[in-house]
């Protein structure tokens, strides 16, 4: 592993990964105590309609997932706040209407690109530099978004009636962080691709949940625990020439169902 | 100057009328009881006075400032205190947020944010509880906890949604013998089912069933009880099995 350090390429997936792991540690803390896996889930997938529009057009595919998953993940929060009972229907249609219009553009685009593979699955081992430059003013919105509202997001997670009544902007505030959500899909898709963002989001706040008692503590031990698993991964998929993507998943669902069995052995 | 004043409001939801023709006029410094029954409308009243939900008609004034204007003014203690069931805070924590709007966006919360919160959650009887998870705790702890929350807000107004539902009989009696105790500064409305308390603690009465009526009463008498239950519009009245030949006499505020 540690010759492996010493390639360009390496270096690039660690960093790719620590920007990856920042944002999503941080995002995926509120995405699951807000109970919104679902919609990340659906801004995920639509964010494919986004690559395949870039393709299309012949623009950085990234800048077009960033637009495509913005405008979906607004018009999600549009839904679920105006029909909550519905809402999870309509987010499914979403979900797989972008992933339809990604794949009928794609057909449109003359050449098949295989590169659109890595979307779908990752490839952090081939992560460009310029692709690094976005991540990381990617990362630092949703940082500055955290440090600016994180006590608005405390109180309105918590309580949003309460909240309302204090005078927090809860509205404009859910639909900031739903931009958040799909700035960070878009940030994960390098890493772990889209299929498999959700688990990246999920798994280490819902462990840090079970041990940790405070939003900041469970931000901060989301972020260690994404790093844990995505170098892992990483090792795992250079020592054994395995997807590197998939290899990180499977690490965190593993530490995944570890810590439900201890977690429950420790409470009997 | 009135605490809550209310014209001609009507909320619906889509072609379901919830309120109609709702106006109140409360002074400063009551203890209004608000009762009716289920659906009647009381804790979406109270929802559009917290700026929560908006009416689809009439003016809302609290403290003669419009509804957004008099955020912060009105401390709220909400009925579902099991919410946000697994959030990660503790109870202190849950009670500073009631100092987030007299300190602002950036503002660190200093020492006598700590004295002002510790000093309520000592007066409600949880500071031993100040480090506990909130959902460790029971529906009485937890709900003295939000009445924590709202009070370190130094409001100049308590809502509280049916307070009792989540505690016993004597912790019902210690809650509005609290309660009297705050109503010396600050005006206090409390939705409840149990009408025992109404003689006991209340200065006035409303009735909410679609409509509001309005009983301005510093005790309640049987010929007070009839006016304060008695009417059309108020269900309630024929669950406490008052005769119906006994409605009438009450004023339409």
């Amino acid at each position: 592993m540690l010759e492996a350090l010493s390639f360009g390429f390496m270096q690039n997936a660690l960093l790719a990964g620590l920007f990856a792991c920042i944002a999503c540690g941080i995002i995926g803390t509120l995405v699951v105590v807000n109970r919104i896996v679902f919609i990340s889930g659906g801004i995920a997938h639509a964010a494919y309609g986004g690559i395949g529009l870039a393709f299309f057009l012949g623009i950085f595919p990234l800048f077009g997932a960033l637009g495509f998953s913005v405008a979906v993940g607004v018009l999600v929060a549009f839904i679920s706040m105006s029909n909550k009972k519905r809402a999870d229907t309509v987010i499914g249609v979403v979900w797989s209407l972008g992933m339809a219009v990604g794949i009928i553009l794609t057909d449109l685009t003359p050449g098949y690109n295989v590169d659109l593979m890595s979307y779908l699955f990752g490839s952090i081992l081939a992560v460009p530099q310029s692709d690094l430059w976005l991540m990381a003013v990617l990362d630092l919105a949703v940082v500055l978004f955290i440090v600016f509202f994180f006590r608005d997001l405390q109180a309105m997670s918590f309580d949003e009636d309460f909240a309302v009544s204090i005078g927090v902007p809860v509205k404009p505030l859910y639909y900031l962080l739903i931009i958040m959500v799909a700035l960070t899909v878009v940030l994960i898709i390098r890493v772990v691709g889209l299929i498999l963002v959700i688990a990246m989001i999920s798994i280490p706040p819902y462990i840090a949940e079970r041990y940790v008692k405070d939003l900041r503590l469970m931000m901060v031990s989301s972020v260690v625990l994404n790093l844990l698993f995505t170098v892992t991964g990483l090792w795992l998929s250079y020592t054994f020439n395995l997807t590197s993507g998939a290899a990180i998943i499977m690490v965190a669902s593993a530490a995944f169902f570890l810590s439900e069995f201890f977690g429950r052995v420790i409470k009997s | 100057m009135n605490a809550i004043e209310i014209n001609d409001l009507g909320f619906s939801y889509g072609e379901n009328p919830i309120l109609t023709d709702v106006s109140l006029a409360l002074p400063e410094g009551e203890f209004l009881a608000v009762i009716g029954p289920n659906g009647g409308g009381k804790s979406t009243l109270l929802k559009i006075i917290l700026g929560i939900l908006r009416q689809n008609r009439g003016e809302v004034r609290v403290f003669g400032k419009t509804v957004s204007d008099a955020a912060g003014l009105i401390g709220y203690v909400p009925q579902d205190v099991t919410s946000a069931r697994g959030f990660p805070i503790n109870a202190f924590q849950v009670a500073m947020m009631g100092r987030m709007k007299l300190k602002g966006r950036f503002a660190r919360a200093d020492r006598a944010d700590i004295e002002k919160v510790r000093s309520v959650m000592e007066y409600l009887e949880v500071e031993h509880l100040a480090g506990s998870p909130v959902d460790n705790l029971s529906g009485g702890q937890k709900q003295r906890v939000f009445i924590s929350r709202a009070l370190a807000m130094e409001p100049k107004m308590l809502f509280l949604d049916e307070p009792t539902s989540s505690v016993d009989t004597k912790g019902q009696k210690d809650l509005f013998d609290r309660l009297r105790e705050l109503n010396k500064t600050m005006t206090i409305v409390v939705v409840s089912h149990d009408l025992s308390i109404i003689p006991r603690y209340a200065t006035s009465v409303a009735c909410i069933n679609n409509k509001l009526h309005f009983h301005s009463s510093p005790e309640v008498t049987p010929e007070m009880l009839r006016m304060a239950y008695g009417g059309t519009g108020c269900d309630e009245c024929d669950s406490l099995g008052i005769p119906q030949n006994l409605h009438g006499g009450h004023t339409h505020a």
